[in-house]
């Protein structure tokens, strides 16, 4: 499965749902599959809207601290 | 009408320091108005009257014995009961939480607020764990047959319907800004990381934001005030220099896409308005809006699957089935795909910084949604054309991209549509600047004055 929103939409069968789901710990019940799919289908869909933007030198929005709290530091 | 409680903070404010009205004639004012609505609007999950009391008469002795805590003091507000307040239980309209404990502390924000002489009213209606635009069984004060919007849906419905002064909400995709818009009254979103999330439920902690509903632009820059971490910056400061000089970009398309018509012309007259009061009004396409509400949507799913993953594992039947077809469908998501929407999101605050710098804009103006208040029993928006949209997809569709950047936005009622709802239009600045933004709303509601009760209804 790739990160946008190409091929991803026909790779996500509710086959391929039902595995992960057992893998990921999720109870999985057949009536909700269809469900669950639709979805995660419209998730790689959303994600192709990301496709114009240009990421080269943008590096992840996350915020770091590495600094211990003061007690920690006495 | 025009009882107590359906009076702006600073009006309330006023009356109680001339000593002709008291704290607690406040307070009973607003209970009286809770038991008069809530049969019918459901914008309380829990009401405090005898705390609420308590409190009334603890403000007045102070201000008798000369201890004045600022703007707040004695006021009646209430809490979306996604924050912790002391020794109430933090229930977050979720199943799951239904037997929580009482919490031990209050959330910084709502600490300052009582710092403040804040009188804490009770705890109001959210949607699931805030995860939605809907808030049940909350409905709108001005046609119980339809949604407030959401989460922060009670909060806005208590607001509107005289049952709180004030009210706190959160915004992780549009949840203060929806329901502002969809219930007419104002709702302040700030700069993300401006006050502490502290002791609130988190939904998607990267994008969770506190901020207040409140009637009045100059209202809400109060509550700010006192519950930010940077005291420091008055949010009040610039209300009332008028608009000559400013620059508002006008951000088409996207923002103006798919509105319902009555949406789409009180927008256009307000940028009128804006014109009129001497602001530069000006086309200013941003063509990564929508892959700013992308960024949102991805990076929401997947944090609140952080927060509830394990929850719907080990107790599905306590979930809602929206929210736990979606924690199922949003645990499922590619870690490269969620990296991908972390970059995009340093991609799209480089964008609107340069759309700023290149504009030199003081703000963008948009509408808050793209139509008004649902039924609670059909709940899609339909524009001119007969399009049906989902309000979870509708509701948030204008709001989320600002999610995304973390800008402060204010969120301002901009008049009726035909059937007489509200509608709202939102004002989006530069990190940090919401005292520009309370400029810009006040000055509106100045010129066309506040998101009254449309007559007769």
């Amino acid at each position: 499965m790739n990160a946008d929103g190409g091929d991803a939409g026909n790779a996500i069968t509710e086959e391929v749902v039902e595995r992960l789901l057992r893998l990921a710990g999720f109870a999985v019940t057949p009536e909700r599959l269809p469900a669950v799919t639709e979805r995660l289908r419209d998730l790689y869909v959303l994600a192709a809207d990301l496709d114009g933007l240009d990421l080269d030198g943008f590096a992840p929005a996350t915020d770091y601290d590495p600094s211990w709290p003061e007690e920690a530091m006495a | 009408m025009n009882e107590p409680c359906d009076l702006s903070l600073r009006q309330a404010g006023a009356l109680l320091r001339r000593r002709e009205l008291s704290s607690v004639e406040f307070t009973e004012s607003t209970l009286k108005r809770i038991e008069q609505t809530e049969p019918a609007i459901h914008a309380y999950v829990r009401v405090m009257a005898d705390e609420a009391l308590d409190a009334a008469r603890q403000a007045d002795a102070e201000l008798r014995d000369g201890t004045d805590r600022g703007p707040l003091h004695g006021m009646p507000i209430a809490i979306k009961d996604i924050f912790d307040v002391r020794g109430v239980p933090t229930k977050c309209g979720s199943r799951v939480r239904e037997q929580a404990n009482p919490a031990a502390d209050d959330a910084t924000s709502v600490a300052r607020l009582r710092a403040a002489g804040a009188v804490l009213l009770g705890k109001t209606t959210t949607q699931e764990v805030a995860a939605g635009v809907v808030s049940p069984p909350a409905r709108h004060p001005w046609d119980t047959t339809r949604i407030p919007g959401g989460s922060s849906g009670g909060s806005a419905a208590a607001v509107a319907a005289g049952s709180a002064l004030a009210a706190f909400g959160s915004d992780t995709g549009g949840s203060i800004r929806n329901p502002a818009a969809l219930c007419g009254i104002v709702g302040l979103k700030p700069t993300f990381g401006t006050v502490s999330t502290r002791g609130v439920f988190p939904l998607a902690w990267s994008l969770d934001t506190v901020g207040p509903l409140a009637r009045t632009v100059e209202d809400a820059a109060l509550v700010l005030n006192a519950i930010a971490d940077s005291p420091a910056r008055d949010t009040t400061a610039e209300i009332g220099e008028g608009l000559r000089g400013l620059r508002l970009g006008v951000p088409r398309p996207h923002f103006y896409d798919r509105l319902q018509a009555g949406v789409r012309e009180a927008v256009e007259a307000a940028l009128a308005v804006f014109a009129d009061l001497g602001a530069e009004v000006i086309e200013t396409p941003w063509a990564e809006a929508a892959a700013a509400r992308a960024t949102c949507f991805l990076i929401n799913r997947v944090e609140t699957v952080g927060v509830h993953g394990a929850g719907v594992r080990a107790t599905p039947e306590l979930y809602g089935e929206e929210l736990s077809l979606r924690v199922q469908a949003n645990a499922l998501y590619s870690a490269e795909g969620y990296v991908r929407a972390l970059r995009a999101r340093s991609a799209i605050k480089a964008s609107v910084a340069r759309l700023f710098a290149t504009h030199r804009l003081d703000a963008l103006i948009a509408p808050s949604a793209p139509g008004t208040a649902v039924p609670a029993d059909d709940l899609y928006v339909v524009d001119d054309e007969g399009n049906r949209e989902h309000v979870s997809l509708a509701y948030t569709r204008l709001t989320m991209p600002f999610n995304a950047t973390g800008q402060p936005v204010l969120a301002i009622p901009c008049g009726f549509d035909p059937a007489g709802l509200p509608i709202g239009l939102q004002i989006a600045g530069r990190p940090f600047a919401e005292a520009r933004l309370c400029r810009i709303g006040a000055a509106y509601e100045s010129a066309e004055g506040r998101g009254q009760r449309a007559e007769g209804r």
